[in-house]
């Protein structure tokens, strides 16, 4: 059994063409369309239906994966819409965005500092984590009014606020292992 | 990721990290993000008499790349005026830095910096 490896994620999972998603059924679908392809059914198979197989997987995958992450699943969809992303030439100009980063990681740095540096970080990822959301709502909100210029730079923001989550994660564990 | 030598010199000695008053007229403040990593990278001029930049700093949140760039831009832009630095290409700090071509945007990004900083500094005159 084989599908269709040009049609769309959303179409896969059979879930509507839009950003806000139903993790559940992506999760029930995911568990199922894995169940029918997995590699193991077509162990004794010829080459060629292995090798099949093994696309299909990657493909199922690729698309839970891309369909879980907000910022992915955003870009995806804008992808859908014919926007395309150079990660070469891409750049983000908003001035206001950069210092805010930039005051965000500096803060970051202090918190080893603070009196209680568990509680200044953890006021800081709820801080980063609530600007993180509006910001996924603003995407929403202009990719559905087809403001795609505007969902991009969005999209683009996205991954900066990604990788501060991940720095202030790896801090946060930092911080736990110092503290026992 | 396995970083050249001079990569890593500049990672690990990093040169003119720091910050001046951005609010100050005789300063440009460059500040630059690169989407595809999530790095931000300020990077600061102190000009004085003639158009010549007396001194430097940066600070970078990124990759070892990202920081090799900003820290080797900062030391040659010091002494060049402002036409001199504007002529600076990344190819040229990419080249000096033996950057892979995974990581040559980190040396666009320490361009664009040094660009948008010059711009500052000339939109206060």
């Amino acid at each position: 059994m084989s599908i269709d490896l040009k049609q769309s994620y959303f179409e896969l999972f059979g879930l509507p063409v839009q950003y806000v998603l139903d993790d559940n059924a992506l999760a029930a679908a995911f568990r199922k369309l894995q169940t029918e392809h997995h590699p193991d059914r077509f162990a004794s198979g010829t080459d060629e239906a292995k090798r099949i197989a093994q696309q299909v997987t990657s493909f199922i995958n690729t698309a839970q994966e891309t369909l879980q992450s907000p910022r992915l699943r955003a870009r995806y969809l804008l992808s859908l819409n014919g926007v395309d992303f150079d990660d070469e030439r891409d750049t983000t100009s908003d001035m206001s965005f950069l210092m805010s980063q930039m005051e965000r990681r500096e803060a970051l740095e202090q918190v080893a500092q603070a009196s209680d540096p568990l509680d200044a970080i953890d006021e800081l990822s709820r801080d980063v984590k609530k600007e993180n959301f509006e910001l996924q709502q603003s995407f929403a909100e202009a990719f559905e009014a087809g403001q795609f210029d505007e969902a991009k730079q969005i999209v683009l923001k996205l991954k900066f606020f990604e990788r501060l989550m991940g720095e202030i994660k790896q801090q946060e564990e930092r911080l736990e292992d110092d503290a026992i | 990721m396995a970083y050249g030598k001079k990569v890593m010199d500049h990672y690990d000695n990093p040169r003119n990290v720091g910050s001046f008053d951005a609010k100050d007229a005789e300063i440009g403040t460059g500040m630059v993000g690169a989407p595809a990593c999530g790095d931000v990278m300020r990077l600061q001029i102190k000009v004085g008499d003639g158009g010549v930049i007396t001194d430097a700093k940066f600070k970078t949140y990124g990759c070892g790349s990202a920081i090799a760039s900003s820290s080797l831009l900062t030391e040659w832009v010091k002494g060049k005026t402002l036409d001199q630095a504007k002529e600076i290409k990344n190819t040229d700090i990419a080249e000096e830095l033996e950057l892979p071509p995974v990581k040559v945007h980190c040396s666009v990004l320490a361009e664009d910096a040094i660009k948008a900083a010059i711009d500052d500094y000339q939109s206060k005159q």
